[in-house]
């Protein structure tokens, strides 16, 4: 019989066998419960109006029901009978006591009604922006950008010392005839990526570049007219002009408004529902009597 | 800032020699499923939202729906279509979070019921039922008013995450047409915003599983919401040799027409993904020794069983044993020409010969069609088919019957050559097929035809302003070879900058030959480590660094880049032809490598290779005479 506690798909398969037959039996009679009225009054439908379209304000499910045809309403009574009179026969039964499935299902249907509060009171203000944004200013970190040319001597082609001699000879040329930006695709050789890296972030250019030339770049100082290098990656020798550069920076809020906003709005849900059924949880008194196995000490 | 990038680049067009290219190229996935699918909601995926995947491809990190660790793309896209089935779109999640528009109807209770008990299979399999048209939709769960809602909540999501020059984020869906269980889905794509879709909820295979109805409504559609759509037909591999066919589905021969219709609308096809790879198959092209790459041939459709099929894609059935014997050992049937697209191609041209339009005149993409999600392609950072086979441990389990999560491939992109990162300029490109496929890698790769290309063009400081000025791009077509001269191609080829170096570029020859029979090579046209062709037009192995025990591997062999002009040797003027480049990457870790590592077992017990040889597809060049 522990055994049968413990399986609650048979326990409602059961249940359900009984259901039939307390129907065949006592199908009649009018005495087996307490009542056998479903008082269909306006109250009732309002209250089941609001469940339905999840939104609990009386007088929008007020202003529903007016307008409601003869043949929707009829409908709605219909609805709202069927859905009564079976959750009496379970009430009846004790489901709502000992059924599993039906716990849980009264549970949703509580946490139901609390998201549906919460999504409806769920407005952002400008101090949640802030203080998410103030408490969350990882999140919203934007890396730093670099914009830079290069002129590139290909190392597999002319073997490192070649290419770097190339480089060097090059750099003097380069700064001596003040070479600007878009001069550069006149000088050095194909390079497999890019030539001009206009905003790319460290990561970006480290997967072109190696880290450790991406860091060399990083910190450069933005000079539209100085040559800089050589640097050494993987594919060869590079001389870069880089005439811009920003930090990485916590933006103004103003620029991610969106992204906290959103961000906020998950986060309320979640409090809020917690507050709501933790005000449920409060009305009652939870005597705990099991406090876990005993830990083993070896 | 914006004027500053503005006034850089034209500078960059007008100050200086020709280096500005008139197309950068863009990485995306146009197919891509999230919660709102009910495969992927009822195979563990209940919290990854159209937000988490414009999120994950613009290189956040996001909780896995299924083992809710936190994950994040290597290499961020630049654009994602979001791609959750038309057929009862978001409607699961709807049910089992008890939203009242359904949650309450008859139908929602039961599956309610069902849920609760754990017997989300059933669910699914009423779903496949009515997809697959053995019993009408059910009205509850698909409605018009729930379409609306739905539909709306994703145009809002791209809306959100469409950040023209940044990120491009497109409004689409998956027509998921899969009759007697053979694959002919679509993926559609729009290229308008939320103010043209308003205007109508997706047609799905359950308004028709025909795809000359779903042409049709697009062309009705087209005109009502004043926009654009394409069709991007997935998954040949497992269509029964129905997704290329030579048969309309009214039983008439293809004809002119049709051709010319299918082409509107379907000019560009997605034939490398998680679930396969579609170029060709070893049995139709015996003489490629590459042909045999993730072959995917989970069939499920069966002479003589109703197929427990694909609702899309995955199907973790509780078959009966005999069911599950039955299917695995009649899985296996003989490779159509309708289900590859090589011989597709070919095919195109025998139709074109016959009937005087070619319907199978289409470029080539990859795409994921993850169900987490996570547009995930990496190998080392392979997220799942569904959320469930996320895991080592999972993945060793069945996704489909007899088709375990180690045999998915970590696959599938589409490199877009494209003016700027746009809606518009995105679409457009794909149009005009300036577009590839990759099966992950991020390998980048020009592809020109002309009849005017010189060898040194291959050394060219600026191979697209070469390309552009003397010949066409991929996805082009030459004609009337001047003087019968013999077109010759532009090809360069880079590796990802952060996968493995490049094993050789291929050209892939397809013509018709004599009495209009289909022919086909491959041709091997540059290779790295200072390799040749021999006799017979082979060219040794690359080599293999890849350290089984450990899962790491060098890039001692291959290359960083490769360039080249071919001239087709065996040219005859006269004959339709195509060609499309094949790039190989050196031997890199599959997925399922790393997971027998962590799992501490022998990579044999997976079913799979312990290495694969990535690639790039380009579109075709066609030469017409």
């Amino acid at each position: 019989m522990k055994k049968l506690l413990r399986e609650p798909l048979l326990h409602f398969l059961v249940a359900g066998a009984a259901l039939f037959l307390l129907f065949e039996v006592a199908g009649n009679d009018e005495q087996a419960y307490d009542s056998k009225v479903i008082e269909v009054d306006r109250d009732a439908l309002l209250t089941f109006i609001q469940f339905r379209t999840r939104a609990f304000e009386p007088s929008i499910a007020e202003a529903r029901l007016a307008e409601l045809s003869e043949e929707a309403l009829a409908r709605l009574i219909d609805d709202y009978v069927r859905e009564e009179a079976l959750y009496r026969e379970a009430l009846a039964l004790g489901m709502d006591k000992n059924d599993y499935v039906i716990k849980r299902r009264m549970v949703q249907s509580v946490e139901f009604i609390t998201n549906g509060f919460v999504a409806a009171a769920t407005e952002v203000s400008d101090e949640d922006l802030r203080r998410q944004y103030d408490e969350n200013r990882e999140d919203y970190y934007i890396d730093p950008i670099a914009t830079f040319t290069h002129v590139f001597y290909n190392a597999q082609r002319h073997g490192d010392e070649q290419a770097r001699g190339m480089a060097l000879a090059k750099l003097a040329e380069l700064n001596r005839d003040g070479v600007n930006f878009n001069e550069a695709p006149r000088h050095g050789e194909r390079f497999p990526y890019l030539l001009n890296y206009v905003e790319r972030t460290p990561d970006y250019i480290a997967s072109h570049f190696g880290a450790e030339t991406a860091e060399s770049i990083f910190a450069l100082e933005p000079d539209e007219n100085t040559w800089a290098g050589p640097f050494v990656s993987s594919y060869g020798v590079h001389l870069v002009l880089l005439t811009n550069k920003a930090d990485g920076r916590y933006p103004d809020l103003d620029e991610v408004k969106d992204r906290v906003r959103q961000d906020v709005e998950r986060v309320k849900l979640n409090e809020a529902q917690d507050r709501a059924v933790q005000a449920i949880v409060d009305t009652y008194d939870v005597r705990r009597s099991y406090n876990g196995a005993p830990l083993s000490v070896d | 800032m914006k004027e500053r990038i503005a006034a850089l680049a034209a500078a960059s067009l007008f100050g200086s020699i020709a280096t500005a290219q008139e197309t950068n190229l863009y990485w995306g996935d146009t197919h891509l499923h999230t919660s709102y699918s009910p495969d992927a909601y009822l195979m563990q995926n209940r919290s990854a939202t159209p937000d988490t995947a414009y999120r994950y491809a613009k290189g956040y990190p996001v909780v896995h729906p299924y083992h809710k660790a936190r994950v994040q793309i290597n290499t961020p896209l630049d654009f994602l279509v979001v791609t959750d089935h038309g057929e009862f779109m978001g409607v699961v999640p709807m049910v089992l979070q008890g939203d009242p528009r359904v949650a309450n109807s008859e139908t929602g209770k039961r599956f309610r019921a069902l849920a609760e008990q754990g017997k989300e299979i059933e669910v699914f399999g009423e779903l496949i039922a009515q997809v697959n048209g053995v019993v009408p939709p059910n009205p509850d769960l698909y409605n018009e008013e729930l379409n609306r809602s739905v539909w709306g909540e994703i145009m809002d999501a791209a809306d959100r995450n469409n950040e023209p020059g940044k990120f491009t984020a497109f409004m689409g869906w998956e027509w998921s047409s899969t009759p007697q269980g053979q694959n002919l889905h679509r993926v559609v794509v729009m290229k308008g915003n939320k103010s043209n879709g308003e205007t109508f909820i997706p047609y799905t295979s359950l308004d028709s599983d025909e795809p000359e109805d779903l042409w049709a409504w697009l062309e009705a559609t087209s005109k009502k919401a004043n926009t654009d759509f394409l069709a991007i037909p997935h998954n040949s591999n497992i269509s029964g040799g129905l997704m290329f066919p030579i048969v309309q589905s009214d039983g008439k021969a293809v004809d002119a027409d049709w051709a010319k219709l299918r082409m509107r609308w379907e000019p560009v096809v997605e034939m490398t993904q998680i679930k396969g790879d579609s170029e060709t198959h070893p049995r139709l092209s015996p003489n490629d020794e590459f042909a045999d790459y993730e072959t995917y041939e989970h069939l499920i459709a069966v002479e003589g069983v109703e197929a427990p099929s694909m609702f899309g894609d995955g199907f973790l059935g509780e078959l009966s044993e005999s069911d599950r014997k039955f299917i695995e050992q009649n899985e296996r049937r003989v490779v159509e020409f309708g289900d590859y697209a090589r011989t597709a191609l070919m095919r195109g041209l025998v139709v074109e010969d016959r009937v005087g339009a070619n319907p199978y005149k289409f470029a080539m993409i990859g795409a994921t069609d993850s169900h987490t999600a996570m547009a995930s392609a990496e190998e080392n950072n392979f997220h799942g088919k569904m959320a469930i086979d996320s895991t080592p441990g999972t993945k060793q389990k069945d996704v489909i019957p007899g088709t375990p999560g180690w045999d998915m491939g970590a696959a599938g992109l589409a490199g877009v050559w494209a003016t700027e990162n746009t809606r518009e300029a995105i679409f457009d490109a794909m149009q005009r097929k300036e577009v590839y496929a990759t099966t992950g890698p991020r390998i980048e790769l020009r592809f020109f035809g002309g009849f005017d290309f010189r060898d040194r063009d291959a050394r060219a400081r600026d191979i697209a302003s070469v390309g552009y000025s003397k010949g066409v791009p991929m996805g082009g077509d030459l004609t009337a070879a001047p003087g019968g001269k013999a077109p010759s191609f532009l090809i360069r080829a880079v590796k990802d900058p952060v996968d493995g170096n490049l094993d050789r570029i291929q050209v892939v020859k397809g013509w018709l030959g004599d009495d209009a029979l289909p022919m086909e090579k491959v041709f091997n046209v540059a290779m790295s480590d200072g390799r040749s062709v021999d006799a017979d037009g082979k060219v040794p192995p690359v080599g293999n660094t890849v350290d089984v025990a450990t899962g790491n591997y060098t890039n001692s062999i291959g290359t960083a880049e490769l360039a080249t002009v071919w001239t087709d040797p065996e040219f005859d003027a006269s004959k339709p032809a195509f060609y499309y480049v094949r790039v190989l990457q050196i031997p890199t870790p599959r997925h399922t490598l790393f997971d027998a590592i962590a799992l501490g077992i022998p990579v044999e017990e997976t079913g799979n290779p312990a290495t694969i040889q990535e690639r790039a597809y380009s579109s075709p060049i066609w030469y017409t005479p």
